[in-house]
C-alpha cells in the first residue's frame, strides 16, 4: 500500500462535527405522525376471509337440525294472515304437498276447526304450517322433510296448542 | 463525549421514555454517526438525512437492543444499514459532476491551494466510486479508527474479510489515482 494513499485517507476521511441543526431536525421527525403503511389490501384479505368464514357458519348451521318444537311454540302465536286460507282438509294438504312439499294426510272430517296453511323457510328447508282451533284453542302442526334433498315419506312433525293436546292431536289422528 | 459507567443507566432512561436520556445519547453519538454519514456518502445534505433517519430509528428500537453486543456497536450498525439503504435509494451524481461542483466552490486563491483542492476532489472522488462494501470499510478504518475486529463485529463478517477488503480498496485507489500519484511526486520535491 502506498503512504500517500494512506496519507490522503487519514486526512480526508477525519471525524466531522454533527450540525447543530440536526437535533432539531430529529426532533420534528420523532413528532411527525408515521407515515401508515398501506392496510387496505390486509384489510380487504380479512373481510373476505371473516365473509366466508361467516358464511361457512351459516352454511354449518343450516345443515343443523333445528328446533321445530320451540318454531311451532314461537308460531302459534304469531299473528298475521295466512299463505292459505281454507277450512277443507283436502285442500290444506294439497297446498301443503305443493309448497313444502310434503305429504300429509288429513282425513276428510275431523272434529277441529281447520283455518288455513302457511310455508316457513328455515336454513334452507321448507316447513308447511297447518293452523287450526281444537277445542276452542288455537293450535298448530309444523310438518316438513327430514331433509332438503329427502323423500316425502320422511318427515318432521311438532305440534303447539293452547287447548289439551289429545284435542289437537285430532288433526290426523280421530 | 462517550458514554461509560453510567451507558446502562441512560439505556433505562431512554427505554423509560425521558427527553433528557435520549438527548444525552444523541450528543454522545452525533458527531461519530454523523461523520460515518458523511464520509460515505460525500455528501452534506444526504449525511443529514441518514444521521436523522438513524438516531429516529435508534430511539425508537431502544426496546430492541439486548445488550448481546456492546451499545457502540450496536449503533455503528445502525448507521452503517441506513448508510447502505441510502445508497440503494439514492441516484449518484456522476463523478466528473461531483468533480466540477468541488471546483466551482473551491477557492482559487494561489497555485497550491488550486492544486491541493485538485488532489482533493479526486481523491474523494475515487473514494465515491468505491463499492458500498469497500468504502464503508474505508470508513469506518479511517474516519473512526476502528480496529479490524470491530470493524467485522459492525459489518457482520471475518477480520479477514475486513482486511481483504481494505486492501482491495487501497489498491482501486492506487490504481485510480496512479496519475495523481506522480504528480504529488513532484510536488513533494
Amino acid at each position: 500500500m502506498s503512504d500517500w494513499i494512506d496519507f490522503e485517507l487519514a486526512d480526508q476521511m477525519t471525524p466531522v462535527a454533527a450540525p447543530e441543526c440536526l437535533w432539531e431536525r430529529i426532533e420534528t421527525a420523532r413528532r411527525a405522525p408515521a407515515k401508515a403503511p398501506v392496510r387496505w389490501p390486509i384489510a380487504a384479505v380479512v373481510t373476505l376471509i371473516t365473509a366466508a368464514a361467516t358464511l361457512w357458519v351459516l352454511e354449518l348451521r343450516g345443515q343443523t337440525p333445528f328446533s321445530l318444537e320451540q318454531l311451532a311454540a314461537q308460531e302459534l302465536h304469531r299473528s298475521g294472515p295466512l299463505d292459505f286460507d281454507s277450512g277443507d282438509p283436502a285442500a290444506v294438504a294439497a297446498w301443503i304437498r305443493a309448497n313444502a312439499g310434503v305429504e300429509i294426510g288429513l282425513p276428510d272430517k275431523t272434529p277441529v276447526r281447520i283455518l288455513g296453511a302457511s310455508m316457513i323457510r328455515r336454513s334452507g328447508m321448507r316447513i308447511g304450517a297447518v293452523r287450526y282451533e281444537a277445542a276452542g284453542a288455537p293450535a298448530i302442526l309444523l310438518i316438513s322433510r327430514a331433509s332438503a334433498a329427502g323423500d316425502r315419506a320422511h318427515r318432521y312433525f311438532s305440534l303447539a296448542c293452547e287447548g289439551p293436546t289429545e284435542a289437537a292431536c285430532q288433526l290426523c289422528h280421530i | 463525549m462517550v458514554l461509560q459507567g453510567s451507558d446502562r443507566d441512560l439505556l433505562d432512561a431512554c427505554r423509560r421514555g425521558e427527553p433528557d436520556a435520549f438527548r444525552s445519547l444523541f450528543e454522545a453519538y452525533k458527531n461519530r454517526v454523523y461523520s460515518i454519514a458523511l464520509r460515505f456518502s460525500g455528501d452534506e445534505a444526504a449525511a443529514m438525512d441518514i444521521a436523522q433517519d438513524t438516531f429516529v430509528k435508534l430511539f425508537s428500537g431502544i426496546h430492541d437492543f439486548r445488550g448481546d453486543s456492546a451499545f457502540e456497536t450496536w449503533v455503528y450498525r445502525l448507521v452503517v444499514n441506513r448508510c447502505m439503504d441510502h445508497k440503494r435509494r439514492a441516484w449518484r451524481l456522476i463523478p466528473i459532476a461531483d468533480e466540477l461542483l468541488s471546483a466551482l466552490k473551491a477557492p482559487a486563491d494561489s497555485l497550491n491551494a488550486m492544486l491541493r483542492e485538485e488532489v482533493q476532489v479526486r481523491v474523494r472522488a475515487a473514494i465515491d466510486r468505491l463499492t458500498p462494501d469497500l468504502r464503508m470499510v474505508v470508513v469506518l478504518r479511517y474516519t473512526e479508527g476502528l480496529a479490524y475486529e470491530e470493524i467485522a463485529s459492525v459489518m457482520g463478517c471475518s477480520s479477514g474479510t475486513v482486511a481483504s477488503r481494505l486492501n482491495r480498496a487501497h489498491k482501486t485507489l492506487e490504481r485510480r489515482l496512479s496519475l495523481l500519484a506522480n504528480t504529488r511526486g513532484v510536488d513533494r520535491v
